[in-house]
């Protein structure tokens, strides 16, 4: 059965002249234990999606659909079992480690803060247990415990959050971007590290993206967004040999080749539309090349081909 | 455990005292220090200090300064050196009930609405920035005029001058500190609302309001002696600067100077040791004025 599982989410940002419709009618389920990548053009509803699921958007945006978590609507809690969830059941990790940690409290308050909010009558020394065993798990001394943010590198301020995020063992963990601001070496180390947690603790990973190589690495099957849209969800292979939705294939081509004597970058022309007014049909049309007529007149129906899911007229009715 | 922590703080004190001794502001900062902790001391020790009492005549009415009376008498006969001493007490009391009482209000207000916004933000920035547009002196006559003398009274009037001042400086800080990253994290772990406001945002938005706060009692006492001044203040035959001033310059036409001199004296230098600490401290906090010099 599956972990999470997302069924016709659609978010809105309410703003003075309108909505913007930042989520679609997006679905998809995480089964236990698996990573799925989510990625996408940057202003595509990755991180709005991400955030939806801990329910921590802005109070303007307005949400429809269901979030399941192990079968329960997250959507329909209230705050308080809502804000109970998080960080026991559901953790996240950011984009930024340089500013996701209080600059003013030690890494151990950080972890104290965390159990004290799920378990209020928890002793100190096994508060210590935890989290010492919890930085050990992403490959930080224990003894750090009682530094301060500042005294951290980036890689290790990620590896802290990361600590912190799965200290209390949650069953999903949402990753934002974690490796955007880290260099490319330490990318690759906080991937070992979630890549052992995934292993060691029986945790699913939703992975937030737009560097196609760590979902490659990291990713069990890939969801790609378009303008608030899922337009193509697969396993990872299949998915990268033989894309099936335009924009897929576009988005693979554009990745660099060191290989091929090609020295002309190739991009997508055009840039995403404006979710404020998109165009009618097909949210992608304008920018793809195999535009047919009706493309511009209905948006196209999500459809299950060999066991992926593409949202494209080329494919049929 | 203990004395490793002691170790630390002592090392902390020390090397605070040598950044602040470090250049000539840190000097100004230091001299400003020494002021304050006489006055302060003064203002503790007073009945020890104090040769006569200073509320009771001890000599003849109008007495040029001697070895028996320091700084003279006044034209009632009390020693205007005792009340130059018991009136650090008036001052000092009257500019830290009122600094906070402002602060007390002003800064969890601060908090609050730059946390929340919405139409709150907008109708209680609305009312402290009327209250920030009147000339502070003239609002607390104002208000003390209302009230009446007495401590408490005269603490209230001129709080109500300077909450607007902590209420801004809060509020903005608030307003963009709620927004980073690691109050986001926060929330992810399902920290509550109110442990974010008071464990998250507040500790990081406090250093800005140390400087205001010492600048602030130094414009209180200002206020404090400009109310007695006008009378308004505490009632004589309390020592008080202020009203020791005003009642001293009328006599200046007939030479006694003595009577107004001190009191004055008094003012400029506990107000100026005030700004000089705030400026340091000031400095100290902010690095970006240091480089800019």
């Amino acid at each position: 059965m599956a972990v999470l599982s997302i069924k016709n989410l659609f978010i809105e940002y309410q703003i003075k002249s309108g909505a913007v419709k930042a989520v679609e009618d997006v679905s998809f389920d995480v089964e236990e234990n698996e990573s799925l990548g989510i990625v996408g053009e940057s202003g595509c509803g990755k991180s709005t999606l991400g955030t939806a699921i801990l329910r921590l958007l802005p109070q303007n945006a307005k949400i429809t659909g269901e979030i399941l978590l192990n079968g329960v609507n997250l959507l329909e809690l209230d705050n308080e079992s809502m804000r109970k969830i998080r960080g026991k059941d559901i953790a996240m990790i950011f984009q930024d480690p340089m500013t996701s940690l209080n600059p003013i409290m030690r890494v151990r308050d950080h972890f104290f803060e965390l159990f004290k909010v799920h378990n209020p009558d928890i002793k100190k020394n096994e508060m210590i247990k935890i989290a010492s065993e919890a930085l050990e798990s992403v490959g930080v001394d224990p003894k750090r415990l009682n530094n301060y943010p500042f005294e951290f590198s980036g890689g290790m301020r990620q590896r802290v959050m990361i600590a912190l995020a799965i200290a209390l063992k949650p069953k999903v963990l949402i990753a934002d971007e974690p490796t955007t601001a880290l260099d490319v070496v330490v990318q690759e180390q906080i991937m070992q590290v979630l890549k052992n947690l995934m292993k060691t603790k029986n945790m699913s990973i939703v992975l937030i993206t737009h560097d196609m190589g760590i979902v490659a690495e990291m990713a069990e099957r890939v969801a790609v967004m378009y303008a608030g849209n899922l337009v193509e969800l697969g396993a990872i292979h299949k998915l990268y040999n033989k894309p099936m939705h335009p924009y897929t294939r576009m988005l693979l081509e554009s990745i660099p080749n060191i290989k091929l004597d090609d020295m002309d970058l190739k991009f997508i022309p055009g840039s995403p539309p404006d979710l404020k007014n998109p165009p009618r049909g097909c949210k992608y049309y304008p920018r793809c090349p195999f535009t047919k007529d009706i493309c511009k007149k209905n948006d196209p129906k999500t459809k299950k081909v060999d066991s992926r899911i593409v949202k494209c007229w080329i494919y049929g009715e | 455990m203990v004395k490793n922590s002691n170790q630390m703080m002592s090392a902390r004190i020390s090397s605070f005292l040598k950044d602040l001794l470090g250049d000539s502001s840190g000097i100004m900062a230091a001299l400003g220090f020494v002021i304050l902790i006489i006055f302060i001391l003064m203002a503790i020790f007073a009945p020890l200090i104090a040769p006569y009492s200073p509320v009771q005549p001890s000599g003849n009415p109008l007495t040029a300064p001697n070895w028996h009376h320091l700084m003279g008498t006044d034209n009632m006969g009390y020693d205007v050196f005792s009340r130059f001493i018991f009136g650090s007490r008036m001052a000092l009391i009257i500019a830290f009930i009122a600094t906070l009482i402002a602060a007390g209000v002003g800064i969890p207000l601060g908090l609050i609405v730059g946390y929340f916004g919405g139409p709150l933000d907008r109708i209680i920035t609305m009312i402290m920035d009327s209250v920030y547009t009147f000339p502070g002196l003239i609002l607390a006559i104002a208000i003390a005029a209302v009230l009446g003398p007495g401590i408490i009274n005269i603490s209230l009037s001129i709080a109500v001058v300077y909450i607007p001042t902590y209420y801004r400086v809060i509020r903005s800080q608030v307003a963009s500190a709620k927004n980073e990253l690691y109050v986001e994290s926060a929330y992810s772990i399902g920290a509550k609302t109110s442990t974010i406001i008071f464990k998250y945002i507040l500790p990081n938005v406090l250093p800005s309001i140390i400087v205001v706060l010492s600048m602030n009692i130094a414009d209180a006492i200002m206020t404090e002696a400009g109310l007695s001044f006008l009378g308004l203040g505490i009632t004589p035959p309390t020592p008080d600067w202020g009203y020791d001033l005003a009642n001293g310059q009328q006599f200046l036409i007939s030479n006694d100077w003595w009577m107004a001199f001190f009191p004055g004296v008094a003012i400029i230098l506990i107000v100026l040791g005030f700004s000089m600490f705030a400026e340091g401290l000031n400095e100290y906090f902010n690095p970006n004025i240091g480089e800019k010099r």
